[in-house]
């Protein structure tokens, strides 16, 4: 039986794979074809390879959502009401957040464990980093309101450690190192994370479930976005997401995700085997691991504990990046991490699949680059390439028209477009189709919802192409990035940021398609698309960045929050007005 | 309102009632609460270092298979017969 399963693996692996190498080899022909219709050169064959390796990896992400699509999310076997045994902590690494949110946050999570009535240990743990002094101080008066507020004496453990070595990888390992043997299992979180009392619940007894389980990750849905490119990206996580992660399911075998954030770790099992050593050598490649939840993930593979994605697990939520320039200052500290582990994807011992998903993170940041290449390299083409030939044939005195390809090259736009756009299109279908788009406004709103993510992601793909081209390039220089900071809480971007966040962007925008203009007049018209979001970047992230109501886009927990969503707003509530009387007058004064 | 966490006994040095606790926790300052019973656990737990990167990178290998770096030195030989 477990031979059969292994086998299925392994061939839904290869035909995920081969499916993607035949569709990027299929615009690689494509490309070839058309290139050939003048003369084949250099500057063909290097595109056609750059549109090679785009392909293909836009293919990857379709036929992953090709395959969620063919299942659902099933619960693995075990027993939901068998009694907990083991003892659980929820940490909570922070970074100079704001404690009133934060805390309140776990206290809603408390409260949710509390009104399951199940007897469970679970403890809470905040792990401080916060270098700035002011908010350390608020986070001690926080925690004191905390731990009075949830009766926490004996359950609710607060440390600041005095230097954040490491960063949150770091202050984890600083965790185990320290408590460790006082527990059977972890639930780490973000600072902006929250999690139902039964999801927690159900997290430990799937552990207890399965001796050799090390980690259990969740599918955190982001919630509370209030300005339109966040809504995007919450409409977007909650209805793609899903999919695509079941995709991910299907091919994980033992060797599942770890995103660093809302899932469980089985502390004996991450102890023995995620103590992480600095890389040889100096940042970016080098020093402390930045994206170490991957290298933890194949780490714990490695040592033969199971690591899954449980997708089928609702009550998990994180909040996300309210505009585009938040989004891409959180890229920039993810693409360093990703481009690192170039280092580790060699490392002795570790599972194929592990060393696969590395080189798939290194790829989901450079493929910009191959983007752009191909971009620049068809703007030279004309430049490069040798004058027509209309008399090949000596003394022929009638010229001769090389055939147009120009079908190959609009067969090949078309490919490409369906790869990026069938997936959204069949998972809205589909939603339609078996009930799960009633959650988001019904059949036709999931519908007009995807079309409006489509149009805003064709939109801002560009600067987000241009960002993430940025971040590659600084980290291979070895250089950390200038971002400006958005210090308001809403998230919404004034012009004066926005564009100082993408005068470059446009100023590249003007220069691309001036020399498309001057040099490549033909491919204008395929050009704008890029190059028209690009001049106006200023513009589009203001605009995606203001306050975002009605129902397009809308998701779940909008039209209906999740209890612990409900528990954390009245707890903040509360204690907002509780700390606002308790002020001092001359304080406040 | 539920004990410190149903079925778990409290520790010595935790009060039993809620009432006690609360009483307890509000004498204390911030800085005290989490110097003292809101301090982590003392329970250590090794966590020995892995080997997270190969000693020498794919490039430092493929130079050294086509003989453009010195290869490393092989591992002294166990000797004839053996």
């Amino acid at each position: 039986m477990r031979q059969i399963r292994l086998l299925g693996l392994a061939f839904l692996r290869l035909f995920a794979i081969a499916l993607s190498l035949i569709a990027g080899l299929g615009a690689f022909v494509l490309f070839l074809q058309f290139g050939d219709a003048d003369g084949l050169d250099a500057l063909d064959v290097i595109r056609a390879l750059l549109i090679l390796i785009s392909t293909l990896w836009l293919a990857w992400g379709a036929v992953q959502a090709l395959i969620g699509l063919t299942s659902r999310p099933r619960a693995p076997r075990y027993d939901p009401l068998k009694p907990i045994a083991g003892r659980t902590v929820i940490l909570m690494p922070v970074y100079n957040e704001d404690p009133l949110a934060t805390f309140s946050r776990l206290a809603a999570m408390d409260a949710s464990l509390k009104a399951t009535h199940d007897p469970a240990t679970v403890h809470f743990a905040i792990l401080s980093d916060t270098r700035n002094e002011t908010v350390a101080r608020r986070e001690l008066t926080m925690f004191k309101h905390l731990v009075l507020d949830c009766d926490g004496l004996g359950r609710f453990f607060y440390r600041r450690r005095e230097n954040n070595t490491g960063k949150k990888a770091g202050n984890i390992e600083d965790f185990f190192k320290r408590s460790g043997a006082a527990y059977d299992y972890a639930v780490i979180l973000d600072a902006d994370s929250l999690m139902e009392g039964q999801t927690i619940l159900a997290l430990i007894r799937r552990m207890e479930a399965k001796p050799r389980m090390g980690l259990i990750q969740t599918l955190p849905k982001v919630i509370r976005a209030r300005s339109r490119f966040g809504r995007a990206m919450q409409f977007s996580a909650s209805f793609f997401s899903p999919v695509f992660a079941r995709g991910l399911a299907m091919m994980q075998g033992k060797t599942g995700p770890f995103w660093g954030h809302n899932a469980i770790v089985r502390v004996r099992a991450f102890a023995s085997s995620c103590g992480l050593p600095p890389l040889r050598g100096n940042p970016p490649f080098g020093g402390h691991v930045m994206s170490h939840d991957y290298v933890e993930a194949a780490m714990l593979a490695k040592h033969n504990w199971m690591v899954r994605l449980d997708d089928d697990l609702e009550g998990s939520f994180e909040e996300g990046p309210e505009n585009l320039v938040d989004h891409a200052k959180r890229d920039r500290r993810w693409c360093q991490g990703n481009l690192q582990h170039s280092r580790i994807i060699g490392a002795p011992g570790l599972k194929a699949w592990s060393r696969f998903v590395f080189a798939q993170g290194i790829m989901a940041y450079i493929s910009p680059l191959f983007w752009l290449g191909f971009i620049l390299a068809s703007i030279a083409a004309p430049l490069l390439a040798p004058p027509t030939n209309y008399f090949p044939e000596p003394n022929w005195p009638f010229p001769y028209f090389p055939p147009s390809e120009a079908s190959k090259a609009i067969g090949l736009f078309i490919g490409i477009f369906v790869l990026l756009l069938l997936p959204k299109i069949l998972i809205a279908a589909q939603a339609g189709l078996n009930g799960r788009a009633k959650g988001f406004g019904g059949a036709g709103m999931g519908f007009v919802s995807t079309l409006s993510e489509l149009v805003l992601s064709s939109i801002t793909a560009p600067i987000f192409l241009m960002y993430a081209t940025r971040s590659v390039m600084q980290v291979l220089m070895g250089r950390d990035g200038g971002w400006p900071t958005n210090n308001r809480g809403d998230g919404t971007l004034g012009w004066g940021e926005s564009l100082s966040a993408s005068w470059w962007i446009v100023a590249i925008g003007v220069v691309g398609l001036a020399a498309t203009w001057a040099f490549a007049p033909g491919l204008m018209l395929w050009l704008l698309p890029v190059g028209v979001p690009m001049v106006v970047a200023p513009a589009i992230l203001r605009w995606t960045s203001l306050p975002s109501r009605g129902r397009i886009m809308g998701v779940p927990t909008e039209y209906a929050p999740a209890a612990v969503m409900q528990l954390h707003d009245a707890i903040l509530e509360r204690w907002t007005v509780e700390l606002e009387a308790a002020r001092d007058p001359s304080e406040a004064a | 309102m539920t004990d410190v966490r149903q079925g778990e006994a409290p520790a010595p040095d935790i009060p039993r009632t809620p009432e006690e606790r609360a009483a307890k926790v509000r004498d204390m300052s911030p800085a005290d609460l989490a110097a003292g019973p809101g301090a982590l656990p003392d329970a250590p737990m090794p966590m020995p270092e892995q080997v997270i990167e190969p000693a020498r990178s794919l490039i430092a290998r493929l130079a050294a298979s086509l003989r453009i770096l010195p290869r490393p030195p092989a591992a002294p030989s166990a000797g004839n017969g053996l």
